[in-house]
C-alpha cells in the first residue's frame, strides 16, 4: 500500500508544482478511491486505476484553483555542490531551476506525458494506456511541450543575456 | 543572441529537473492516515441543501419586510 500511495504522492507533487496542493489532491483522491472501491473491477492494476484517479483529482483541482506555487524554491531541491565542490554545474542548476517555470506554462495533459516518459520511464503505448489515449496522442503531447518548454527556456535566457 | 537547445539537452535538463524535485518524496505517515481512515468531507450534502437554505432565508425576510410594513401602516393610519 505505502509503494502505491508514495508513487501517487511523486506523481502529485510533480504535477501539482508544489506540496501544498499535492496533499489536498492526495486526500481527495483516497477518498475517492475509499468510496469506489467496490466498484472496482480489476480491469487495470490498482496502482494504475489509482493514478487515473489521481489524475482526474488533479485536473479538476486546477480548474477549481488558478494558483501555483512553484516546485522549486531557491537553494531547495536543486543540484547542491559535493563537499569538495564537485558534480555541480551552476549553469545547469540555474537551467533546471527555469525548466521548473517553464513546466507552470504547460498545461496538466502536457506534464503528465513529461511525468511519465521522462521520470518514470515508460514507452508511448504504456503512457497511452494510462491516459486512455491513442499512441500518436502521446507523441503529439510530448513534442508539443518540449517545443514549449524549449521557446521559454530560450526566451528566458535571451533576456538573462541582454 | 539566441541559444537554442537540442533535444538531447532538453531530455538531459528534464530528467535532472525531476530527479532533483521529486526523488526520495514519499507520502507523509500523517497524510496518509488521515486520507486511508478519516470520513470524507460531507461536500455534497451541504451543497445540495445550500440553495433551499438560501430561498428560505430570503423567503422569511420577504415576510418579515412585509409585515413590519404592514405594522407601520396600521399605526400611521391610527
Amino acid at each position: 500500500m505505502n509503494s502505491c500511495a508514495d508513487e501517487i504522492y511523486t506523481y502529485l507533487v510533480a504535477r501539482m508544482g508544489n506540496r501544498f496542493d499535492a496533499d489536498d489532491v492526495f486526500q481527495s483522491t483516497f477518498f475517492k478511491v475509499r468510496h469506489f472501491l467496490p466498484s472496482f473491477r480489476g480491469d487495470s492494476s490498482p496502482t494504475t486505476w489509482v493514478m487515473r484517479i489521481a489524475m482526474n483529482e488533479a485536473s479538476s483541482f486546477r480548474e477549481r484553483k488558478g494558483r501555483e506555487l512553484p516546485l522549486l524554491t531557491p537553494g531547495d531541491a536543486l543540484p547542491q555542490p559535493g563537499s569538495d565542490g564537485r558534480g555541480y554545474d551552476p549553469v545547469q542548476a540555474e537551467t533546471v531551476q527555469d525548466v521548473a517555470a517553464g513546466m507552470r506554462h504547460l498545461s496538466g495533459d502536457l506534464r503528465d506525458v513529461l511525468y511519465f516518459y521522462y521520470y518514470k520511464e515508460m514507452s508511448y503505448e504504456k503512457i497511452a494506456g494510462l491516459i486512455g489515449k491513442p499512441v500518436g496522442t502521446v507523441k503529439s503531447r510530448l513534442f508539443r511541450a518540449k517545443e514549449a518548454l524549449k521557446a521559454f527556456l530560450e526566451a528566458h535566457r535571451d533576456h538573462r543575456i541582454q | 543572441m539566441t541559444i537554442e537547445y537540442s533535444d538531447n539537452e532538453l531530455d538531459q535538463l528534464l530528467r535532472t529537473h525531476y530527479h532533483a524535485a521529486v526523488d526520495g518524496v514519499t507520502v507523509p505517515e500523517h497524510l496518509l492516515r488521515q486520507a486511508l481512515t478519516e470520513p470524507e468531507p460531507q461536500r455534497g450534502r451541504t451543497v445540495r441543501w445550500t440553495p433551499v437554505l438560501a430561498f428560505a432565508l430570503a423567503g422569511t425576510s420577504f415576510l418579515i419586510i412585509l409585515a413590519s410594513s404592514r405594522a407601520v401602516e396600521v399605526l400611521l393610519s391610527l
